[in-house]
């Protein structure tokens, strides 16, 4: 099937690895003098998205048996219906994370500005739903698993959380909450991928 | 519990990926039944037990 050819194991890597390199190096776009203003926001996101897909590419070529079977027809088709129903809200989360420096330096009218506050809760509401109609579709270990590695993530992320304001409140670190809360949604996508491939091999 | 899953599936010709087409769930899951790491909710014990044509005490091995 021409799917399955475009998205075979070696594509993907490739792709991957390609898409990993042009995050990193966009890091360095600053370092090469263009453009001149480039947001340090926007260089953290390029390394922060770069090293999440080297991750990933790392577990494909080294660890695929801690992902989801590929054989597994069902579940493949179940993971690209999710990619394809989430695809959406991710496209609309990613463009506002890259528009937000230039935001922040040029706000628009007030009532532009609620609307584009809004389309956050828009971007995830839409992920919500692929989320959702995945695991209605997910066989019940399969459900289990996700639920479970949702549980891990919501409890470690909101205990790191809690820990980073005790040792910030008695001036131990100093974090900029800026910046903290923009990666909580990161640090919950990647406690959860390191829960579900421990409860994946549990389970193998 | 214990179950007979993998012996009754060699005994149809089967593998894991056929048995699980036919139940309707991932490779791993069938894995993870013949192992013993996953306990079947009730309804996939009924499918597996109406596919085979056993009753589900046959298939599936309480050690109380």
């Amino acid at each position: 099937m021409a799917t399955t050819s475009v998205l075979s194991r070696g594509n993907r890597l490739r792709a991957l690895t390609v898409i990993a390199a042009v995050l990193a190096l966009a890091a360095y776009v600053p370092a090469l003098g263009w453009p001149t203003r480039y947001h340090e926001f926007t260089a953290g996101l390029a390394w922060g998205m770069g090293g999440a897909l080297l991750l990933v590419g790392a577990l494909h070529w080294w660890c695929p048996q801690w992902l989801p079977d590929e054989e597994d027809s069902r579940q493949r088709q179940l993971g690209l219906r999710y990619l394809r129903d989430a695809a959406p809200g991710l496209l609309i989360y990613l463009a506002l994370l890259l528009a937000a420096p230039w935001l922040a330096a040029h706000p628009p009218p007030t009532w532009l500005l609620f609307l584009l506050c809004l389309l956050p809760l828009f971007a995830l509401g839409w992920m919500l739903r692929a989320a959702l109609r995945y695991l209605a579709e997910a066989d019940e270990l399969q459900r289990k698993i996700e639920l479970e590695s949702c549980a891990i993530a919501a409890l470690v992320v909101a205990q790191l959380y809690f820990g980073a304001w005790i040792m910030q409140r008695f001036g131990l670190i100093h974090l900029d909450a800026d910046a903290a809360m923009a990666w909580v949604f990161a640090c919950i996508m990647l406690v959860r991928l390191a829960a579900s491939i421990w409860l994946r091999r549990k389970y193998q | 519990m214990n179950n007979r899953l993998r012996e009754l599936r060699e005994t149809q010709g089967w593998s894991q990926g056929e048995l699980a087409e036919q139940l309707g769930v991932s490779r791993q899951t069938v894995n993870a039944l013949e192992t013993g790491k996953y306990d079947p909710s009730l309804p996939l014990a009924f499918r597996i037990a109406a596919l085979f044509g056993q009753a589900i005490e046959r298939i599936f091995l309480y050690e109380g």
